[in-house]
């Protein structure tokens, strides 16, 4: 039953996204286009210059990140959709796991597109370990958008939550990005990679810890 | 605090008018018996069960807000509902309510598309699709017109006669008069009973 629900939630979510395509189309347009831009401002940076750019990726994908999450709150606030969802007969977690599995699925398309395009704009040669770049992106993005999509939905009734969420979420996500950017860099040119246990622990943790803990809270916190 | 000392009792097949002025509590009263609030003190039950999942089904609600996704058609939003639900043959049931509620040519319409009424019309096949035991409405016949009024009342009432109990805020006094069994008064957070009318 449970699975059923998330189902139905999802669904949902990938119906609306694939008919408008706006948080796709604006997340695409404003990481390229911030791309573009670091393009122009690297112009004239050394080879060894150019190796730390990768780090740079991850600024992109979570602003990218944080601009999707926003469009999906708008959404769900439209005309208390999100309410009717809180009071249908299932378990209110689910409609939690149900957006941060939405979130991520869009998050991962976009990085699917951001990624290339990075590589082409700044120069950047392909991952040499890429199985383990795939890995760290994908853990990074559920960490992320578990956390993102929980201040969201904490967030959602309060007439702040412009101001509220990135205050809260850029700087709860710096540890998630010193381990994903170390992670990147080492995978990216295949150096250090034996140094990356705590970081990989990192990444795991932050995932698993924004994915439980708001999962227990929600019910709790989405009653105001 | 909004409200206090609140002890309220709904029967079955009752039809209790809410009433009470702008800000009174009315709608944080809907909102806390359904769920969506939690009371500072004191104890909600419904059904004889404190608000969980299960309870939760059997309460169907019509709040100012619609509870729909404008990106959605009127069909689909309809179907999601169903099946959130879990209502027994959902496609068959979403085709009658859009009968019932005159919105089978508008069905593959956007709902952001909508007009106030139309959208208020879409709510209550909403609320009223899944056969909830208890209905909680708040104004529910905002935007509507007077022959969709009627048509809303009716359900309502023959919803109440069928067994259900409903609650229903409405600032129009001969409506109330016409449809409640019972008037409940909230006067400064507090719960004055009403007799029968």
């Amino acid at each position: 039953m449970y699975l059923r629900s998330l189902f139905v939630l999802t669904s949902k979510d990938l119906a609306i996204e694939f008919r408008t395509k706006t948080l796709f189309v604006s997340a695409v347009t404003f990481a390229g286009l911030l791309v573009v831009l670091f393009g122009f401002s690297v112009s004239g940076w050394s080879a060894f210059e150019l190796h730390s750019l990768p780090s740079i990726l991850w600024v992109l994908i979570f602003i990218a990140g944080y601009l999707g999450l926003n469009r999906q709150d708008d959404k769900e606030r439209w005309d208390g959709a999100l309410l009717g969802a809180l009071m249908a007969p299932i378990d209110r977690s689910v409609v939690f796991y149900a957006r941060v599995l939405s979130n991520t699925l869009f998050m991962v398309l976009i990085e699917l597109v951001l990624v290339p395009v990075f590589m082409v704009v700044l120069r950047q040669s392909v991952p040499q370990v890429p199985m383990l770049f795939i890995v760290a992106m994908v853990l990074c993005t559920l960490g992320f958008m578990a956390l993102g999509t929980f201040l969201t939905s904490v967030a959602s009734a309060s007439n702040l939550r412009e101001i509220v969420v990135p205050i809260l979420l850029f700087p709860l996500a710096i540890p998630l990005f010193l381990a994903v950017q170390t992670i990147t860099q080492a995978v990216w040119y295949a150096s250090g990679l034996g140094f990356l246990t705590a970081w990989w622990a990192v990444l795991v943790g932050y995932a698993v810890l924004f994915l439980v803990m708001p999962g227990l809270l929600f019910e709790i916190l989405v009653e105001v | 605090m909004l409200l206090s000392e609140v002890n309220f009792a709904l029967e079955k097949g009752e039809m209790v008018g809410l009433q009470g002025l702008n800000g009174s509590g009315k709608t944080t009263l809907l909102r806390v018996m359904a769920g969506l609030s939690r009371p500072t003190k004191g104890t909600i039950e419904v059904l004889g069960q404190p608000v969980t999942a299960s309870v939760r089904k059997a309460i169907g609600v019509v709040f100012q807000e619609s509870m729909l996704y404008g990106d959605l058609t009127v069909r689909e939003n309809l179907l999601y509902y169903a099946k959130l639900y879990r209502v027994v043959d959902p496609k068959d049931q979403v085709a009658l309510w859009l009968e019932k509620v005159h919105l089978s040519l508008d069905a593959d319409e956007m709902t952001k598309t909508l007009s106030k009424g139309m959208r208020q019309r879409v709510s209550i096949a909403r609320a009223l699709l899944p056969k909830p035991q208890i209905l909680l409405l708040d104004e529910p016949f905002d935007g509507l017109d007077a022959r969709h009024t009627l048509l809303a009342e009716s359900w309502f009432e023959s919803f109440a006669k069928e067994g259900s109990g409903v609650i229903f805020v409405s600032h129009d006094e001969k409506q109330v008069m016409k449809l409640a069994t019972r008037r409940v008064t909230i006067d400064g957070g507090y719960l004055l009973q009403g007799g029968l009318t």
